[in-house]
């Protein structure tokens, strides 16, 4: 396990010299020009030239590249455009909110499917399973900037349990954690409620069962622990998939985050914000993925690294 | 012997002090614990920089103006008369490159540095520094020198006479910063900002929300509001919620779709402003067939700008009556609006080409920067198509967009009619009047994109831009007006936009330009119960 999670580690750099590459790539191949953003509609050429030569702009691609690259090497992702800070603040400043409203979307789907699934599970077709049913269908067509408006409207302007947007409090959580949670509820049920099915038809838990375990030991200690292995790799896949959800729903409940970040510096080609975010959001990913690989050898035992 | 009730014994002393003093802070009460005024603004897009030298967007500019001052300023939003600011009163010499500006007195920045002539000099030179690579910078090209002749007076040097000097020292950019902050921030003087200006800077999370507070050693008419907290929310339909729920006062950029709700609310209501923001086509007068002002005129009149302001725009805009909508500086009132006329468009055409015009004409649009764009662009190429021209259509994603007009291919240089296109949408906001005719009519300006060249209207400009008296300049600017407006257009004029800003009912005192900058700090509020518990 530990030469595995090194081994893991080891080839981390190289993958994201690979990211920066491919995203150095996209970036000059997308037209459009930083310094004329950067100066606005009504500067005039000679500012625009201006803002060229102190980015380095006017520079052939690989001399930037290089240049880019010693200066990640030296911990420096460059400064914005749009306000002048370093890349470095920016990202330290709204990862964290990032984080916190993916986790706690996470939650929202954890906490509301595993147990929809485990109760449709141990109820095939009834009632229940028919929600979970309706409840993936809506989750997979409704987009997110128009469930988070619509949760706004109901919860923050009709009803004024919560602020609308910002943040702050825990109510300020509340309607941004369930619009990124929500649709993932019904995947998530699903996919208890499958493994739970398989599961609960297998010799042991019948073997269990003979030997007088008691129900709730039957279902959460031998049931669930076995089916939990598929929903923490989905755990991990969708992890990622929430990161880049967060862009969307960050931006409807104006929540600070790295995703509305990137997404405004997306508009205005401001490059090495984009860049350094493009850069994390990869590091996250992969964290989170090697992350999961330990939780497997945890959950269960028989799972090794070789 | 004293009579028993007028001994007071220690005690009872202290106790009749301490009621004596309470009653004395209860009558104090009413302006010590008042209700603090915190005006709220949803903005939707986030401040970027509070170093007025460096900024370029509006919702920065509406921040930091209450921060800062400049030596002088526009007197109202009708833009005619500058007023003294930082500076009492300023003189000019005979031949017009030395201006001399008496300083106010007693003037200190937010961090206690007096305000001098110095720090005059130490703010318009460094804006002038190309190291500071200020996208403002060739505004202030016109200065040579700036010196402190002793701390109330500075002397501003320039190469040649410059009527616009003071236009130039009234723009936010001009803003006078303190030296010792400046110096002691370094890079991080974005986010420290220090002026002389009603308000402070008291907090700032970036992307989440700015407050200032009410400078209390303001030199000028103190501020209103005991603060302001700035946020940011992108979303417009966000942004009205947080006004209909009592969480913000004003609410920047109401969309047109939009203003039903904050109309319906017992709460909030609709301000309507004049914008200096016009949109129309531009048309690339190098090829044809719109190489000939006949033909750009005809256009003109092939739209119906009443149906797209009606149909597209829920009815917010405003048909064009000159080139110069209202809030921009020297606008030329009440030239004839272009009569919607699809036969004489026709017809006009036909005098230009007997024989039709066949080649299909290229319109470019962007799609999502400005109100409706793309919509407005493809009901205009209905109505070409209704007098018989042949299009071709092409939407943009906005940064390739403005790539592509300003750099259309390397080694062709910039504008001047150089791209691919016939026409191309595009809009302005520009309030004054020689940025915003030069760059749009000059024939050496890079930014003329349309390769317009009209020998009298470049004479019209290089005039202006040396005449020192006023009213003659701006007569010149109202000539240039009248003639791209009646004779040779460089554009397919569209409509101008509206302001739309939802506030709290009772909100008073707001002064909003055309440009969209809004002054706060007379704001008042009356007459609005606290929101209840939420």
């Amino acid at each position: 396990m530990g030469t595995y999670i090194i081994r893991r580690l080891l080839t981390l750099p190289l993958m994201l010299l690979g990211v920066s590459v491919a995203v150095f790539i996209i970036l000059h191949l997308i037209p459009g020009d930083p310094a004329r953003m950067a100066a606005g509609p009504d500067a005039t050429e000679q500012d625009v030239a201006q803002i060229r030569a102190n980015y380095g702009l006017d520079q052939p691609l690989p001399v930037q590249y290089g240049i880019y690259l010693k200066k990640i090497a030296q911990g420096d992702l460059g400064d914005s455009f749009q306000t002048l800070a370093p890349v470095t603040e920016g990202i330290a400043r709204t990862f964290p909110a990032t984080l916190e409203l993916t986790v706690a979307g996470m939650l929202v789907a954890l906490v509301l499917g595993v147990p929809l699934g485990i109760y449709s599970a141990l109820n095939p077709r009834g009632a229940a399973d028919r929600f979970v049913t309706s409840l993936a269908v809506l989750g997979i067509s409704i987009p997110g900037f128009f469930l988070g408006l619509v949760l706004m409207l109901v919860f923050a302007s009709m009803l004024g349990w919560v602020p609308p947007t910002g943040r702050g409090t825990w109510r300020h959580l509340v309607l941004p954690a369930l619009t990124l949670g929500l649709p993932y509820v019904a995947a998530f049920a699903r996919l208890t409620r499958s493994n739970m099915l398989d599961i609960l038809s297998e010799d042991f838990i019948r073997t269990a069962r003979a030997k007088g375990l008691s129900w709730t030991k039957v279902t959460y200690r031998h049931a669930m622990r076995n089916a939990s292995i598929p929903i923490v790799t989905m755990l991990g896949l969708d992890f990622g998939r929430l990161l880049g959800g967060a862009a969307i729903v960050e931006t409807v409940f104006a929540w600070p985050g790295m995703g509305r970040y990137m997404v405004e510096a997306i508009m205005i080609r401001d490059i090495y914000v984009i860049q350094g975010t493009i850069l994390v959001f990869a590091l996250s990913v992969v964290a989170i993925n090697l992350f999961v690989d330990v939780i497997y050898g945890i959950i269960d035992p028989r799972i090794t690294y070789s | 012997m004293q009579p028993s009730f007028l001994k007071i014994t220690r005690r009872e002393g202290l106790g009749l002090g301490l009621a004596l003093l309470s009653s004395i802070m209860y009558l104090s009460a009413p302006t010590s614990a008042r209700a603090e005024f915190n005006l709220r603004i949803v903005q939707g897009t986030d401040v970027d920089t509070l170093d007025p030298a460096v900024s370029r967007s509006t919702p920065s500019q509406i921040v930091f103006n209450n921060i800062f001052n400049t030596l002088v300023r526009w007197k109202d939003t009708k833009l005619d008369e500058i007023v003294p600011d930082l500076a009492e009163s300023w003189t000019k010499s005979e031949d017009g490159l030395r201006w001399t500006f008496k300083l106010r007195r007693g003037v200190k920045f937010h961090d206690g540095t007096p305000f001098d002539a110095e720090a005059v000099k130490f703010s318009l030179e460094r804006i002038l520094d190309p190291a500071l690579g200020s996208p403002n910078r060739s505004l202030f090209t016109s200065i040579s020198e700036v010196n402190a002749k002793n701390p109330e007076t500075v002397e501003i040097v320039t190469k040649e006479p410059s009527p616009m000097l003071l236009e130039v020292l009234a723009e936010e950019y001009a803003g006078i910063n303190s030296p010792t902050a400046v110096k002691k921030s370094g890079r991080a003087y974005a986010r420290n900002p220090v002026g002389t200006g009603p308000y402070m800077l008291s907090e700032w999370v970036p992307a989440q929300q700015l407050v200032i507070k009410r400078n209390p050693d303001y030199a000028g008419t103190p501020g209103k509001p005991d603060k302001m907290t700035f946020r940011p929310v992108p979303e417009a339909e966000a942004r009205v919620i947080e006004l209909t729920t009592g969480n913000a006062d004003i609410a920047l950029n109401i969309p047109p779709e939009a203003t039903e709700k904050v109309r319906r609310n017992a709460a909030t209501a609709i301000v309507t402003e004049p914008s200096s923001f016009q949109i129309f086509f531009e048309l690339n007068t190098t090829k044809p067939p719109f190489a000939d002002p006949r033909v750009r005129l005809a256009i003109n009149h092939a739209i119906d700008r009443k149906a797209i302001i009606e149909k597209i725009l829920n009815g917010y805009g405003r048909v064009p009556d000159g080139i110069f909508p209202r809030g921009v500086q020297g606008r030329a009132p009440g030239q004839p609006p272009y009569a919607y006329d699809p036969d004489k468009a026709r017809k006009m055409i036909a005098e230009v080409f007997p024989g039709g015009y066949n080649e299909p004409i290229v319109i470019w649009t962007p799609a999502g920067r400005y109100a409706k764009d793309k919509a407005v662009a493809e009901t205009v190429q209905g109505y070409l198509n209704a007098i018989g021209l042949k299009t071709e259509f092409k939407v943009w994603e906005w940064a390739t967009y403005q790539k592509t007009l300003y750099r259309p291919e390397t080694g062709k240089g910039t504008g001047r009619g150089s791209n691919d296109a016939n026409m191309w949408l595009l809009g302005t906001g520009v309030t004054n009047a020689d940025w915003r005719l030069r760059r749009k009519f000059s024939s050496t300006d890079d930014s003329n994109l349309t390769g317009y060249k009209q020998p009298r209207i470049d004479e019209l400009l290089a005039k202006a831009s040396v005449d020192m008296n006023y009213t003659s300049r701006m007569q010149a600017y109202a000539d240039v007006q009248k003639i791209v407006w009646n004779e040779a257009p460089n554009s397919l004029v569209l409509f101008d936009q509206v302001q739309l800003i939802g506030i709290a009912k009772g909100l008073k005192g707001l002064e909003v330009y055309g440009d969209e900058i809004i002054k706060l700090d007379q704001v008042t509020k009356l007459g609005r119960l606290p929101p209840s518990g939420r």
